[in-house]
């Protein structure tokens, strides 16, 4: 083993520490939207805290030693006009116009027609293993997600385009009643029904057959609170588009913890979508999947049948 | 910044400041080092973010017990340290990434950054920027490429044509001379 093997001392506590700390510090330092996620995180806090005050889960009535008792009127001044600004805030954003928002976005994705997204995943940092490095493993080289265009139609038909790890493009379609892949330009396998089970997808997604972003996305409705609502532009365009960002309700939920989508302001139709904090099958760490439409535009009548693949299989047809 | 927070630490109430207010204050100016602790105390995001929520609740349950003579923000992580504890008690699936005297650890190294000159923790993490740029390029391209690009090390390791084992020592290695740098800068001091 070169100078580079695992053969150092195991650390010690202090020094595990440090790297921990390190790892953390890193994250928060390289993290563009530190500031952001700070503030969302505080406003969660405070809120939360206010909702237990209010549903009186909290005596407080010996709270304020901290303070001197003036500020206890004063505070339940304050109190009250918060109330009232998180009463009005809760009034005029959710959940009618951010659930009506998410119904929007649904009712167009249940729309028929032809979309074409183009997939991106980011692996996203994790604190340093808690010990030594385990035995070396064998990696099997898989087709990733990121790079890949999804293609869909009428939400029951699929073709998904990757970039195969041993040359060329892999090609897993399913015309609504068979699902098929294309390798190497030659049909590999076939079989009746969806058969997106190989395919490395987020749980969210894998549940129901990922074709179908709308029951996908049905899970905000139960899972989800929509903690945002308002309308921006995707970082680096220009529109104005509706922006949902949904934070799943507990820990128990399984699903990327943050769904953000941005929607076309007048169909609703999603532009956008990210699942942050995704947990794919077969691996541990979070990643980011982001959905990027590129295009609505019809496809051929038989695109989700493997005939036109298999001559353009190894070369493009993204 | 967002923190021109005029100095809230222990400071007499401002009449027109509410507790929770002032509460919130405190939360604010102490959120990114408490996140921080628990970044390094638990892997799961998820949990780390859910422990930062108990955190602030317990906290403002227990606000009468907070001796004002003390920082705050010590005091928060007191908190968190114990829910840590209580979370890998509950998960016991999950192997625990922290124990008391990790926990303690990575407290008092808080406790020597908090001590540093500025009003956020960017400001008091400064020194870390510059012992970035004294990385040698065996060890800055790995930290670059997983920190900043946020590129996953099996990418990094294809990218620079070696082994995902050989990058995840390498930056082990990074973080620990990162570690060792602000020592000698006395940011952080060595512990026996």
């Amino acid at each position: 083993m070169n100078h580079e093997g695992n053969n150092s001392p195991p650390l010690s506590a202090g020094r595990q520490a440090d790297e921990r700390l390190i790892h953390a510090l890193l994250v928060h330092l390289h993290d563009s939207l530190a500031t952001q996620d700070r503030e969302r995180r505080v406003a969660r806090a405070m809120q939360a805290i206010r909702q237990s005050e209010s549903a009186g889960v909290n005596a407080a009535t010996s709270r304020i030693r901290l303070f001197p008792l003036w500020a206890k009127r004063v505070a339940w001044a304050a109190a009250a006009v918060v109330l009232v600004a998180i009463g009005l805030t809760v009034l005029t954003y959710t959940p009618q116009p951010a659930m009506a928002s998410v119904n929007d976005i649904l009712a167009a994705l249940g729309r028929p027609g032809d979309r074409t997204y183009h997939m991106t995943v980011v692996e996203l940092p994790e604190p340093p293993e808690p010990r030594a490095p385990a035995e070396p493993t064998i990696q099997v080289p898989r087709p990733g997600l990121d790079g890949a265009t999804l293609y869909l139609r009428d939400a029951t038909q699929y073709l998904l385009v990757r970039s195969d790890p041993h040359g060329g493009l892999m090609f897993d379609g399913y015309d609504g009643q068979r699902s098929w892949r294309v390798k190497n330009g030659q049909l590999a396998e076939t079989k009746e029904g969806p058969g997106a089970g190989g395919i490395p997808m987020p749980s969210i997604m894998a549940d129901v057959p990922f074709s179908d972003l709308r029951r996908t996305l049905e899970r905000i409705q139960v899972d989800y609170k929509v903690e945002r609502l308002d309308q921006t532009p995707l970082p680096g365009g220009n529109a104005v588009l509706r922006h949902v960002v949904a934070r799943r309700s507990s820990r128990e939920v399984k699903g990327p913890e943050t769904i953000e989508i941005w929607a076309d302001p007048a169909t609703g139709l999603p532009r956008c979508i990210i699942f942050d904090r995704a947990k794919f099958q077969g691996s541990p760490e979070p990643h980011r999947l982001t959905l990027q439409l590129s295009s609505a535009a019809p496809l051929a009548a038989d695109w989700f049948t493997p005939a036109p693949h298999l001559t353009a299989a190894g070369q493009s047809s993204r | 910044m967002a923190e021109n927070v005029t100095q809230p630490t222990n400071e007499a109430a401002p009449r027109q400041t509410g507790p929770l207010e002032l509460f919130e204050i405190l939360v604010r100016e102490n959120a990114d080092t408490l996140t921080a602790f628990l970044r390094a105390s638990v892997a799961d995001h998820a949990a780390a973010e859910d422990l930062f929520q108990e955190t602030m609740l317990v906290a403002w349950r227990r606000i009468d017990d907070y001796d004002r003579a003390r920082p705050f923000g010590a005091w928060l992580r007191g908190i968190a340290r114990r829910l840590v504890l209580e979370h890998y008690r509950q998960v016991a699936q999950e192997v625990p990434l922290a124990d008391e005297q990790l926990l303690d650890c990575l407290d008092r190294r808080l406790a020597q950054f908090e001590q540093q000159p500025g009003d956020t923790l960017d400001e008091k993490i400064a020194a870390l920027k510059d012992c970035l740029t004294r990385l040698a390029p065996l060890y800055q391209e790995p930290v670059e490429l997983h920190y900043q690009q946020q590129r996953t090390t099996d990418w990094i390791a294809a990218h620079l044509q070696t082994t995902r084992d050989v990058i995840q020592k390498r930056l082990q290695r990074a973080r620990i001379q990162l570690a060792e740098c602000l020592e000698r800068k006395t940011v952080l001091r060595a512990e026996g």
